[in-house]
């Protein structure tokens, strides 16, 4: 930001706005901070309080109560599944679409670059989708969540940009020197490359991490549920429970399960996003602002 | 031989050959775009035909636009198309101006050091899914939340039914989710105000502008272009309502009011007895106005001196 402005002397409007700045900060703030103390309140303070900003006996029970069940364990492990796993494949079809793309001289490009963008502007809908994947039989697999992930054509159009912009005379020096297309990919092009790289491999595991939509459709055994979709399931128990909790004895979970679940989901990105607040910038603006 | 002679001259000329290695290279992406991407595309012929569950996609007998008929016949589809354009146009009205307020109140802020930590807090929802926002709004709102305790416990007014007026729930979407995403949205905006030429600034001055002056007639001017781009987009982006945020808030009450094109689709196909052709043919519907409204906006910004939207 501009270097100017310091010691320039206060004003009203830098009051005013200072303090606006603030308090939209604390609007943010404020429901994780709330989220997070419900999570260590006893059932009874949560059904009592008022506003307490501190649990007055600060419990772990509603943490105890989703460690306890077996569920937690296996919806971590299902999201750690679906973000290695989906990584490792996604990265690999990125990195080779966006070289491919990024070469020279490629006959058949355009073809190429048209059959990857028009999937952006047109999809065939949710059904079609569907069907698919019930067609290939990944109902009830990861591979449900993980294989329909591949690429994000943003991101490969992103990744070869970069590319694009590494200056040709090392390419051709090491041409000369006789090296393949796969050796020039592996030591020329992606070690200069680890900016963009490290930006994209970040924002796809957030994605992953929170990847809650394909689960819902695809997996029904409650086993392999990833940690979105067993919080959104805990969440809206409440919803049911309205006409039903009596019929079918269907759990209710406290106000402070849903909030520990809420935190167990999020500490994570929470932890990774010292990088993320590193490479978002660049993310944004390589791809975003190029009219 | 000649057809032989041919080939290998076309060979040689387009230097295939030399490049055999990255045609091999690309097709897995090729494979990943067929099979995930162009599959579908075709399946979407679905909406013409009507679906047998043992014959699939293929062997299902045609039946024309009947779906479709069906389908503009239901008072409830309006509603939804309604919906679906209201919200659109609500959020770019509640919405896209916050990003550019909040990065115009940030480049004038007196402290960098303070700026930035701002710009970490506001940026932080962002990369939270709508389950978790969804979440952590609807227990902070709920008639015994923390907004509702405040307001009973400290200013004595009755509590504000907030997830339960189905007036009132579209205002509550586009709030939420000005807290989840104006932060994110407010970086663009901030490095065009960071690209913007200092001597401008300095001339205003010199001028006698004030700080207000120097907002409408420096800083504004300097970031149109990228307001513009980001409206039209915006704007392509008008049959996308929100499917996550919706489907993470809704509840029976309120559905009616924000029940769009995509949540439809989801209740006709996974909560009543399924009828795949005619889902099809919603979801048809609204892609089809989704490309027009995207060849339409690319046209546009390409007009307007860009590279286009996705290229």
């Amino acid at each position: 930001m501009k270097s100017k402005k310091k010691h320039r002397q206060l004003t009203i409007f830098d009051i005013i706005n200072g303090i606006l700045l603030t308090i939209f900060g604390l609007i943010i703030i404020l429901p994780f901070y709330n989220a997070v103390m419900i999570s260590f309140m006893t059932e009874a303070e949560y059904v009592q309080h008022k506003f307490a900003l501190f649990p007055k006996e600060p419990t772990l029970s509603a943490y105890k109560s989703i460690f306890e069940t077996g569920s937690l364990r296996n919806a971590y492990k299902s999201t750690l599944t679906i973000v290695v796993v989906g990584l490792i494949y996604s990265m690999t079809l990125t990195t080779l679409g966006a070289f491919v793309l990024s070469r020279e001289g490629l006959w058949g490009k355009k073809f190429m670059l048209h059959f990857v963008i028009v999937p952006m502007y047109f999809s065939g809908g949710m059904i079609p989708f569907y069907l698919l994947i019930k067609n290939l039989n990944l109902i009830d697999t990861l591979w449900s969540v993980i294989l329909p992930a591949g690429i994000s054509t943003f991101y490969m159009l992103l990744m070869r940009n970069f590319f694009e912009s590494i200056p040709k005379s090392l390419e051709e020096s090491a041409k000369l020197d006789g090296a393949s297309e796969i050796r020039l990919l592996i030591h020329i092009t992606l070690p200069l490359s680890m900016p963009i790289i490290a930006t994209i491999v970040l924002f796809t595991t957030v994605e992953l991490w929170n990847e809650w939509y394909r689960a819902m459709l695809f997996l029904n055994k409650s086993s392999l549920h990833p940690l979105q979709l067993v919080l959104k399931n805990k969440l809206e128990s409440v919803n049911i429970n309205i006409n039903t909790q009596a019929l079918e004895g269907i759990v209710v979970y406290s106000e402070g399960v849903k909030m520990a679940q809420v935190v167990v989901t999020m500490v994570p990105i929470m932890l990774l996003y010292p990088f993320l607040q590193k490479y978002y910038v660049k993310g944004i603006m390589v791809g975003a602002v190029k009219g | 031989m000649k057809i032989r002679d041919n080939v290998d001259r076309f060979i040689k000329e387009n230097k295939i050959d030399q490049n055999w290695l990255l045609y091999i290279l690309f097709i897995p992406v090729f494979i990943y775009y067929l099979i995930f991407s162009y599959i579908p595309m075709y399946g979407a012929t679905l909406a013409f035909k009507e679906f047998h569950v043992g014959k699939g996609i293929l062997g299902s007998p045609w039946i024309g636009f009947d779906k479709f008929r069906l389908l503009f016949s239901l008072e409830y589809f309006w509603t939804v198309f309604k919906n679906t354009i209201i919200i659109s146009f609500g959020r770019i009205l509640f919405e896209f101006p916050i990003p550019i307020l909040l990065a115009i109140m940030l480049s004038e802020l007196n402290s960098d050091r303070y700026a930035k930590t701002l710009q970490t807090i506001y940026t932080f929802p962002h990369f939270l899914s709508w389950v978790i926002v969804g979440g952590i709004v609807k227990n902070f709102l709920r008639s015994d939340g923390f907004v509702n305790n405040v307001l009973v416990y400290a200013f004595n007014i009755e509590p504000i039914p907030f997830l339960s007026s189905p007036d009132r729930f579209r205002l509550l979407l586009y709030a939420t989710s000005v807290w989840k995403s104006a932060g994110w949205s407010s970086i663009i905006y901030l490095a065009a105000i960071t690209g913007i030429d200092e001597q401008l600034y300095e001339a205003a001055t010199i001028d006698g502008a004030n700080r207000m002056q120097k907002i409408i007639y420096v800083t504004m001017p300097g970031i149109a272009t990228t307001i513009a781009f980001m409206l039209i987009l915006k704007l392509s982006n008008i049959m996308n309502a929100g499917f996550s945020q919706i489907f993470n808030m809704t509840n029976p009450i309120v559905n009616e009011k924000i029940d769009i094109i995509d949540t439809y689709i989801y209740d006709i196909t996974f909560k009543k007895v399924p009828d795949y052709s005619f889902s099809t043919a919603v979801g048809l519907f609204k892609s089809v106005i989704n490309v027009a409204m995207l060849i339409l906006a690319d046209k546009v910004i390409k007009k307007l001196g860009g590279k286009g939207i996705y290229s």
